[in-house]
């Protein structure tokens, strides 16, 4: 359900992205995703399989990039990470620490339009 | 010609990002309070919040609650007698309530006669806590009867709210609840949390709970929370 949830929202972005940019059918589109979410990669392919349907991004491959979790650490004044996402100390000086450098991340990076070469006439990327 | 990746770095959840923004700014702007209670299902949120709605009809403070769940208005029901205006948002069975519902169900409220907001988000410790629905307070609540290491087994929710509530207090005895372990816990995955004990039967705890989510969008200072004063100074600077 969580899943079902944010894959419902990611083929709602992508399809209006894609709609203003005018293309018409999405190849795959890239996830980056922190590990404190919880979320699993393949519950989250299986959600998007139905969210997209009749939609630009039907059949499209979600690439799910896993960003690791990470925290400043105040005495060692640098971003350490911890050896599992419960834990949240240093594993250097076992200081615990609630400053999360990453790992809460759940951004669309990019998407790959099909048939990019028809498609994109006089279309850039705007980044 | 290569095939040309589309730049788009929006988070996945931007739409329902915006919406809480746009609801921020209207808390903001009235001055009132907004708590987002997450927990498990029976962790005692109904219960918790019928009894800060008495203690809120006693202290004079004017509270607003949605309730949402995915199908029935019992909770609501429950809370109504406690005497605060509620309002129950049936999901239809999602498992979390997102900003653009908050919008439609506050319709017709004048937020400036408020001074908290209370949400009482679905039972489920996992998919609300990625929705932000505006709120200054994101409370996590933690029964007795629960482990103490669910902090440790949903590290999201207790990693990222800005206070703790145990609740069911009067069932720590029979239950060997041990405190001191719960606390030990989240301090591991939150250094430096607020934890406030509580006890909806027992009546206990529940004022300075109610205290603390007044004051936290008043900024007011934690020994005229202790006193307190929030309450008076809440309703002064309204």
């Amino acid at each position: 359900m969580h899943e079902l949830s944010i894959a419902t929202a990611i083929v709602s972005e992508v399809s209006k992205a894609a709609e203003q940019r005018g293309i018409q059918e999405v190849e795959s589109v890239q996830l980056s995703v922190g590990e404190l979410l919880g979320l699993l990669p393949e519950s989250l392919r299986y959600g998007f399989g139905f969210a997209s349907k009749e939609t630009p991004l039907e059949g499209a491959r979600l690439d799910v990039d896993l960003v690791k979790l990470t925290l400043w650490c105040p005495n060692c004044e640098r971003v350490v990470a911890p050896p599992h996402p419960t834990s949240f100390v240093c594993p250097q000086c076992e200081v615990a620490s609630a400053d999360i450098t990453s790992g809460r991340e759940l951004e669309i990076v990019s998407f790959t339009p099909r048939e990019a070469s028809a498609q994109l006439e006089g279309v850039t990327s705007n980044g | 010609m290569a095939k040309e990746i589309v730049e788009l770095r929006r988070d996945v959840l931007a739409s329902n990002n915006e919406g809480a923004e746009r609801l921020r700014r209207n808390f903001t702007q009235a001055r009132v309070s907004v708590a987002n209670f997450i927990s498990s299902p029976g962790s005692g949120k109904t219960s918790l919040i019928s009894a800060l709605a008495r203690e809120a009809t006693e202290q004079g403070v004017e509270l607003a609650v949605l309730v949402g769940d995915c199908a029935t208005d019992n909770d609501a029901r429950r809370i109504l007698a406690g005497g605060a205006t509620v309002r129950q948002i049936i999901t239809g069975g999602l498992c979390h309530l997102e900003s653009s519902m908050i919008e439609d169900h506050l319709v017709g409220w004048d937020l400036y006669e408020l001074d908290l907001l209370i949400i009482e988000n679905v039972g489920n410790l996992v998919c609300p806590t990625d929705f932000d629905l505006g709120e200054n307070l994101k409370v996590a609540l933690i029964s007795t009867t629960e482990g103490e290491d669910k902090p440790l087994k949903y590290p999201q929710l207790f990693s990222d709210c800005d206070v703790v509530v145990i609740t069911k207090m009067d069932l720590a005895i029979p239950c060997d609840f041990d405190e001191t372990a719960l606390r030990t816990n989240l301090e591991h995955m939150h250094p430096g949390i607020q934890v406030i004990a509580t006890s909806a039967k027992e009546n206990s705890g529940t004022h300075d709970l109610l205290n603390y989510l007044i004051a936290s969008q008043f900024e007011l200072t934690a020994s005229e929370i202790a006193s307190g004063t929030a309450t008076a100074l809440a309703s002064q600077m309204k």
